[in-house]
């Protein structure tokens, strides 16, 4: 079994120093790595990013994050990226890797995505050039995100979880306003991942959404912004080849 | 009474006036400090009223200032609550 703690949108800054560290120290006692799901700062900045790179320096389970649209804000996403990097903390964007699990083979892949809107409610490449720029910048996260699942199922995971800052579905917004869903998710990220496969799909930025959601695919998607899960962190549990088998049992059912 | 003042007391403008202060609200909310843009501010009759969670006590004191100063006059009703940093005392079973 491998265990997956799980939080974004932390938003930290130099008053809330410390405050998460607490409960970050028991994380061996109940988790096997953990994710940050970005909105890690408040403005990005190299200062809060410190902050950050303190609270989870030395904790004894690998640390795997992307960054949320508060991590760009400053205009210095490689700057945020360098200082978490300097702690050990592993910054995925449009990327994979591979967490040895007592001998299990577990990858993550990472982008922060972007918003657009779900299917038959979404953006278009159309008009505008900062409207095609838009729409581009959530193609292009997808595509990203596709890729290095596709990347890691060859490489032999026997888990593979997709980690976003943006949503891949309107299910883990219930609880926001309607009219602000297109900034909130895009369906490109969950074809990305019905395309490629995945055991799990962990995301943030939602504050007032909820934590449970599916893709059509079928693969389980978790918003874990910390005020929808009101707690330092979310764990979950999967089996290894529990996506292949899913998969094996959908295959069977649409050929009866 | 000016002009301005009389605009302000018919109650279809006055109305208005608060969705706007309400979006100015929301702006300088993301452009103060703390950058908070996960508040839900909604006008319910006369009154405004201000959900959500903030990071730190901090960020809730500075949230409530704000509001107080762009809705100065207005009757304000805040619930925001800090976020919860304990460990989880469960986990999830996916498999």
């Amino acid at each position: 079994m491998i265990r997956i703690a799980a939080v974004g949108d932390i938003h930290m800054g130099p008053d809330s120093r410390g405050v998460l560290r607490p409960a970050f120290e028991t994380l061996h006692e109940c988790a096997d790595l953990l994710l940050l799901a970005g909105d890690l700062t408040r403005h990005g900045t190299p200062e809060e990013a410190r902050v950050v790179a303190d609270e989870v320096a030395g904790l004894p389970v690998p640390v795997i994050a992307v960054l949320g649209n508060h991590d760009h804000q400053d205009e210095r996403p490689e700057e945020v990226t360098a200082v978490l990097r300097e702690a050990g903390v592993t910054v995925l964007e449009g990327e994979g890797t591979v967490v040895d699990v007592d001998g299990t083979a577990v990858g993550v892949a990472g982008t922060k995505g972007f918003g657009g809107g779900f299917a038959g409610r979404s953006g278009s490449e159309f008009g505008e050039r900062v409207m095609k720029d838009f729409m581009r910048h959530s193609r292009h996260c997808a595509e990203g995100l596709r890729t290095s699942l596709e990347e890691l199922r060859d490489q032999g995971c026997a888990v593979r979880v997709a980690l976003t800052h943006f949503s891949p579905v309107p299910d883990t917004l219930a609880g926001e306003p309607l009219e602000i869903y297109p900034f909130l998710g895009s369906y490109l990220l969950a074809e990305a991942v019905d395309t490629a496969g995945a055991d799990l799909f962990v995301h943030g930025h939602a504050h007032a959404g909820t934590e449970r959601g599916l893709t059509s695919g079928g693969v389980r998607v978790r918003n874990v912004a910390q005020p929808v899960i009101r707690r330092a962190f979310a764990v979950y549990h999967l089996e290894p080849g529990a996506d292949r088998r899913r998969n094996a049992d959908a295959l069977a059912e649409a050929s009866r | 009474m000016t002009d301005r003042e009389n605009r302000r007391t018919d109650p279809a403008e006055g109305a208005v006036a608060i969705e706007y202060r309400i979006g100015h609200l929301q702006e300088r909310l993301v452009h103060e400090e703390i950058a908070e843009q996960g508040m839900r501010i909604e006008a319910r009759g006369d009154t405004v009223v201000v959900t959500g969670t903030a990071p730190t006590t901090e960020c809730r004191e500075t949230i409530e200032r704000v509001v107080r100063e762009e809705l100065a006059g207005v009757p304000v009703r805040t619930d925001i609550v800090v976020a919860d940093s304990t460990a989880p005392d469960r986990s999830e079973e996916l498999a």
